[in-house]
Order: structure tokens, then C-alpha cells, then sequence
């Protein structure tokens, strides 16, 4: 599963983030603080359907479905 | 002592280094008040902000970095961040960081201070992490970090004065203490091998952990700056193990932010565990809500449109033309009459003080737009108009931001262009530029109320409605097709959605101050230049003598020499071109033009534009006119905003197209 197929509400932890060597959006997923064992919030779809609202750490992130594809995540496990 | 010190830091350089929505440009403009300039990188279009501190007792130049989350090598922003700090442009660092979220602005900190450079830490927004039940313990993080830890409220101008004596007081060079935090243990050795690398071929760098920690990552940009050997950069590759270059860039990042994790606990106290709902959470409920988000965008966006372009900006700018004609004009009109000055030289002066009047007369529109944006900016709001659009604006190849400018577009280009500076993104800021004249402005709008007045005055609404869709079609056809062509990598939008807060007055008028200097330094000069070269084509015949005639000067002549590239299109008249060569000044300059050589009143213009056009080369007449380049104000921020090779591809590109759409109409449309 990927953070695309999550809808808002749903608590996931990441658990990998794809892309190949000196990938910039993987990359770029890791420098705001998206790594393996993050715990995310889906908060919310924008009106259009594109793009997401997360949260993670202390702060509120929008990322593209496109970008959301590359995260691999799981439900947490309450 | 100091005063050694003091003397060997004749000039002190410091870059203030951050994350985005820190408060760093608060700071910025805290610590240097109005002494300060605005200019762009070189190369990008990336602006760049520099300044003297206040109150010093030697002067403290200041650099106000790009807002980045990390020292990757992607985006321009982190490349111009690193390169001047790497390139020994800086002193000292001062690395602002957001209180409340503290993890992830360590995570740049741990880059930082591995370069290895003096650096001061301003936390700010202390007093909003208390409001959050949190309470953030400065020693311990002094300590941990071995960093001067200075706590400050960039907004509430609280611990400026306290930074501004730190910078200045140098203790900084005492303490060298930096704690390196140490990777595991595999990263580790790797960089303890390359190390040895280096400093084995006498590289300057071998002691710059920074620079290992890139090499070891793979980073191209600082692998190639080091000009290594091939069987140097072997013997590196097989230390690091061909397949791991991923793992590496990996687990150096989660180390990294383990690092910042562990900080972060420790100096970090929960007071207060009642766990709050985000108040911008509540106001996004509506705000970026399923069915209230996009009417309330396009009440937004049609507002600041109607201020800026409609009654309000249209007095502001007639009463910039105003203080020009009454003030300047009409006493110099006197005072050259009691001279008697020749005629000459009292048209130049007067083609000066209009072309000045041209230039001022943009500026309300741009101060009241840019001041709009920027509280819009400031309050986060623009954050949320990127993603209410995102997906929409992606269709033409442009992210959720794009929307504003284009809009802007329909009032005048000039602001609009300028208002690209909102935009992120190199290339996208330079398509959207590219597109804003294919968006009609508003002095076109009296040029086709001649020609539909004459031709279709019954149908006056929906031939306008359908000139400017034409311009928006061919906007998304361009789009498409600049796409095919260059084809860039699309960019990704993961951005941060700050929470609301009240935007600053003083951060406001520092913007509008710097944004009016720069629209005057590098736009009034080409504006007044092209205002005198159109004069003097007006004013003078072929053998040079000044002629009170239009028809007989350079300007027709050069009308007669154009007006057969129009022979397909059905305008191919002098009069005709010259009327398009002077809309090249302006659009509103097309109608009074036209009035001249016909050598009609403008308001008996209807007559002679029914004589010289039939309804078919009228109608490609206006379609010439919507799809021309824009006048040469816009052509000049045009260049000052991308670069004038880009200017003059439009400036090529717009010409062929309203030519070839020209052509089409006047063949295709018959009556």
C-alpha cells in the first residue's frame, strides 16, 4: 500500500520510500522528514481530488497522488 | 582583544540560513531595517537579498540564503545555499530555526554544522511553542548542539537586539566546540577511508565533513568540484560498493534525523499534555473545504483583481499621470514658451516628462497588487490557493500558484509578470511568465471597442467574450507545446501548508519599499529609452529634419517598409503598421496612432476605420492585436524577471504567431 491509497483519517507509518539513485522527489520526500517509521495523518483531499494533506512531525505537509505513489506505508497498529 | 578582533573583520559576512516559513525574511528585515537591497542570483532567477546590520559598531554584511529544508543538491535554492556558504563567502552563520517545529529544522542544523563554520542559532517562535503547552530548555540545546543558542521573536521584535550582540561580540570564535555528532559505525569508517583519500592528494577539503559525507552520498555537484582523478573517484566508488550509492543517501537521512529526534526529546518539555486541534485546521475546514474552497479562491483572486485593475487602481494610476502632467508638464510648458525654446528640443522634453508619466503610472497598480499578494503570501494563504488549484492549473503544465499571475494577467502584464515571483519553481516561473501576454490585458480592451463598434456593434459581448478566449486557447496551445520542447522534468510540489497567522505591517512596507526601487532602477530606464527612440522616429523625416507632420516622418516610412508582411492578412497599409509599431509603446497608443494618420478625432474614428478595413481584415487585425508581443514595459520585466534571450524568443515567437492567426482569420473567415 501506498500513501495514495490511504483516505483522510487513516494513521500510517511509512515503510519505504521508492526511487532509484539521486532520485529528487525521493530525495526531496526524505528532507521534510519522510523516512522509514514516520507516523503520518492523512488530514485531508483537496477539493479537486489532487493533492493530499498530511501531517507528520509537528507540521502540515501537501503532497502530489504522484509523490504520495513513491511512499510506501502501513496502517500503524494501535 | 576585540579590538584585534574588530580589526581584523573590517567588513563581517553572515548568511542567514533556514528553513521555509521560519520567519527568516521577518529576521532579515528585523536586523537590517531599510538598509537593504534586492537583486537575483546569478544565473536563476532566484531573488537575493542583502543588507547591513543595524546598530553595529563595524559594518555586518548580511545574505539572506534561499529557505531550504536541506543541502541536497535538486532545487536552485539548495545549490545557491550551499555553493556560498562552500565558496568561503560567509564568516558566519546564523541558522533560524522555527521553535515549534523543531525535528525537522534540525535536520538542516546537522547539515550546517558540518560545514564547519562559525554558526549562530536564533530560535524563534518560542512563544508559540509555550502557547502549545511546550517548553524548550536553551542550555540543554546550547549543549547539545555546542552552538550559541540565541531565543528570539522575529515578528514581536524580541532578542534582536540580543542577536545583533552576539554577531558583533565574536565569542562565536571562541567556541569550537561544535559537537560532530557521529553517524554509525559503517558510515562512519566510509568517511574515515575517504578522508584519508583526500588528505592523501592534498585536497583542501579532507578535513571538511560536509564534503565526505557528500562524497560518500555521491553527490555529483561536489564530486565533480573536486576534480579527482578517475582512479580516485574508482577507489571512492569501491569504498562506498557500486549497489550502495542508495543506502548511503538513505541512512545518512534517517541518521540524520535520528540525531534531530533525539535533540529534539531532550530539550523539549511537555507542560501541558492537553492535546489541541490546530486552529488553522478549524478555519481550513472551510477554507480548503470539499465546496466552499474554490468560491471563496475566485472571490479572492476577482477581488484583488477589481482593486488593482478596476476603480481603485484606475484612479491611483490617473492620478500618478495626473501629478505628472499637472506638476511637471504644464509649468515646464510655460516656462519653455517664455523661453522660447525651438521646437525641437521642447518635444524631446516633453516625450521625456510622458515617458516618465508612463512609468509612474504602473506603479500604484503594482504596489496595490503586490501588496495584496504578500499578505496573502504572509497570512498562508498562498499555500492553500497552491493547493486548491494544483490540480487544474498541472493541466497547462503549471502548479496551483500559476493561477495568480495569469489572472493578474487580463488587468496588465507588467505587474502580472512581476507577480511571478510568487512561483518556486525556475522553469515554471519562466513558462507562466511566456504565457501572461497570450491573457489580454486591460488597454487592449478600448483597441477592439474601436474596431468592434465600427464592424459588430450588435455583437460587441460575445466578440469580446471570444477574443479573449482565443488568447486563453492559445495560452494552453503554447503551453503544450513549450512542453514538447523542452520537456522538463516535472518538479515535485511537496510543500509545507504553514498555519495561518497576521501578517506584518513592517514586513509589508520593506517589500512594497524594495519592490517600487527595483520596478524603478531596472524597468523606468527602458520604458523612458523606448519612449524617446518612438519620439524621435515620430518627430523626424528621413534626411533628419524635424517634421510636424506624422505621415511624412521615419516612423511612416518605417510603417510603409513593414506594411507588406500584412499583405496575406489584409491590412497591408502604412497606417495600419505604424498604429501596431507605436502599440509596441503601449497598447493604448494603438487608438490615438490610428486617429493621427487617419487624420480623425477619436471619436470620429468609426468612419475611418469602416473606409480602410473590410469585416474580415478587421477582425485579423484584432486578432494580430490580442496576440502581438506586449507592449515594451512588459517586454522589460520580461527580461528582468527571466532573461533577455527568452524576451526576445517571445518577442519572435508572439510576432509569428499573431501573423500566422492573423493570416487565418482574414482567409477563413469571409462574410
Amino acid at each position: 500500500m501506498t500513501l495514495k491509497d490511504t483516505k483522510p483519517g487513516d494513521v500510517v507509518i511509512v515503510l519505504k520510500i521508492l526511487g532509484q539513485r539521486h532520485d529528487e522527489i525521493k530525495r526531496r520526500i526524505m528532507d521534510v522528514g519522510i523516512l522509514p517509521g514516520t507516523r503520518m495523518e492523512v488530514i485531508k483531499v483537496a477539493p479537486l481530488g489532487d493533492p493530499i494533506q498530511v501531517s507528520l512531525l509537528e507540521f502540515d505537509l501537501i503532497i502530489r497522488r504522484s509523490e504520495a505513489e513513491k511512499i510506501v506505508v502501513e496502517y500503524e497498529k494501535s | 582583544m576585540i579590538n584585534n578582533k574588530n580589526n581584523k573583520y573590517k567588513n563581517l559576512r553572515v548568511s542567514l540560513v533556514g528553513n521555509p516559513n521560519t520567519g527568516k525574511t521577518t529576521l532579515f528585515n528585523r536586523l537590517t531595517g531599510n538598509a537593504q537591497y534586492v537583486g537575483n542570483w546569478p544565473g536563476v532567477t532566484v531573488e537575493k537579498k542583502e543588507g547591513y546590520v543595524k546598530n553595529t559598531n563595524f559594518p555586518v554584511k548580511i545574505t539572506d540564503l534561499p529557505g531550504v529544508y536541506s543541502l541536497s543538491p535538486f532545487s536552485p535554492e539548495e545549490i545557491i545555499t550551499r555553493n556560498f556558504i562552500l565558496e568561503n563567502n560567509t564568516d558566519l552563520i546564523i541558522n533560524i530555526i522555527d521553535a515549534t517545529n523543531l525535528e525537522r529544522n534540525l535536520y538542516l542544523t546537522t547539515q550546517i554544522l558540518e560545514l564547519g563554520k562559525p554558526v549562530i542559532i536564533a530560535l524563534n517562535m518560542c512563544d508559540r511553542l509555550q502557547r502549545k503547552g511546550k517548553i524548550i530548555d536553551f542550555c540543554t540545546l546550547e549543549n547539545l548542539l555546542g552552538t550559541l543558542v540565541v531565543p528570539i521573536s522575529a515578528a514581536k521584535n524580541i532578542g534582536i537586539e540580543e542577536l545583533t550582540n552576539k554577531i558583533t561580540s565574536l565569542e562565536y570564535n571562541y567556541n569550537k566546540n561544535f559537537k560532530i555528532f557521529k553517524y554509525n559505525q559503517d558510515i562512519e569508517s566510509k568517511i574515515l577511508k575517504i578522508k584519508k583519500i583526500l588528505h592523501s592528494l592534498n585536497s583542501n577539503f579532507y578535513n571538511n565533513r560536509f564534503i565526505l559525507v557528500k562524497v560518500l552520498e555521491s553527490d555529483a555537484l561536489i564530486i565533480s568540484s573536486l576534480n579527482l582523478k578517475l582512479d580516485t573517484i574508482k577507489k571512492i566508488d569501491e569504498i562506498r560498493g557500486l549497489q550502495n550509492e542508495i543506502k548511503y543517501e538513505e541512512n545518512i537521512a534517517a541518521e540524520r534525523y535520528k540525531k534531530s529526534s533525539e535533540i529534539c526529546k531532550k530539550s523539549i518539555s511537555d507542560i501541558n499534555k492537553i492535546k489541541k486541534i490546530k486552529i488553522s485546521r478549524k478555519i481550513d475546514k472551510v477554507i480548503t473545504g470539499k465546496f466552499a474552497a474554490i468560491p471563496i479562491f475566485l472571490i479572492i483572486m476577482l477581488f484583488i483583481f477589481y482593486v488593482s485593475f478596476g476603480p481603485i487602481g484606475t484612479f491611483c494610476q490617473s492620478f500618478a499621470r495626473e501629478i505628472i502632467s499637472k506638476g511637471i508638464e504644464y509649468p515646464l510648458s510655460i516656462l519653455l514658451n517664455q523661453l522660447k525654446i525651438n521646437n525641437i528640443f521642447s518635444s524631446f522634453i516633453f516625450a521625456i516628462v510622458a515617458g516618465m508619466g508612463e512609468v509612474l503610472s504602473f506603479l500604484p497598480q503594482i504596489l496595490i497588487l503586490f501588496g495584496m499578494l504578500a499578505l496573502l503570501e504572509d497570512s498562508g494563504y498562498m499555500a492553500r490557493a497552491a493547493f486548491i488549484m494544483d490540480k487544474l492549473m498541472r493541466k497547462i503544465g503549471l502548479s496551483g500558484k500559476a493561477f495568480v499571475p495569469l489572472l493578474m494577467g487580463f488587468g496588465c502584464s507588467v505587474p502580472a509578470i512581476l507577480s511571478t515571483r510568487i512561483l518556486n519553481n525556475e522553469k515554471e516561473k519562466k513558462l507562466t511568465i511566456f504565457l501572461i501576454p497570450f491573457m489580454s490585458c486591460g488597454a487592449k480592451i478600448p483597441v477592439y471597442l474601436v474596431f468592434l463598434n465600427a464592424f459588430f456593434p450588435e455583437k460587441k459581448a460575445i466578440m469580446m467574450f471570444l477574443i479573449y478566449l482565443t488568447g486563453i486557447l492559445f495560452a494552453i496551445l503554447m503551453s503544450f507545446i513549450f512542453r514538447q520542447i523542452v520537456k522538463p522534468k516535472e518538479s515535485p510540489m511537496i510543500m509545507e501548508l504553514p498555519d495561518y497567522k497576521i501578517p506584518s505591517l513592517h514586513n509589508l512596507y520593506l517589500h512594497l519599499w524594495d519592490q517600487s526601487k527595483d520596478f524603478l532602477e531596472h524597468v523606468g530606464a527602458i520604458i523612458l529609452g523606448s519612449s524617446v527612440v518612438i519620439w524621435f522616429l515620430q518627430s523626424f523625416d528621413q534626411s533628419l529634419r524635424f517634421v510636424e507632420d506624422n505621415s511624412q516622418s521615419l516612423l511612416a516610412k518605417l510603417g510603409g517598409f513593414i506594411a507588406p508582411i500584412f499583405t496575406f492578412s489584409g491590412f497591408a497599409n502604412w497606417k495600419s503598421a505604424v498604429a501596431l509599431i507605436t502599440g509596441l509603446l503601449s497598447k493604448e497608443a494603438i487608438i490615438s496612432t490610428m486617429s493621427i494618420v487617419y487624420g480623425a478625432e477619436e471619436s470620429n474614428l468609426n468612419e475611418a476605420i469602416l473606409q480602410n478595413f473590410t469585416k474580415s481584415s478587421a477582425l485579423a487585425m484584432l486578432v494580430f492585436i490580442l496576440l502581438y508581443p506586449p507592449c515594451i514595459s512588459a517586454l522589460a520585466v520580461f527580461k528582468k524577471e527571466s532573461d533577455t534571450f527568452s524576451a526576445c524568443l517571445s518577442l519572435v515567437v508572439n510576432t509569428l504567431i499573431a501573423l500566422i492567426a492573423s493570416i487565418l482569420v482574414f482567409n477563413i473567415v469571409k462574410f
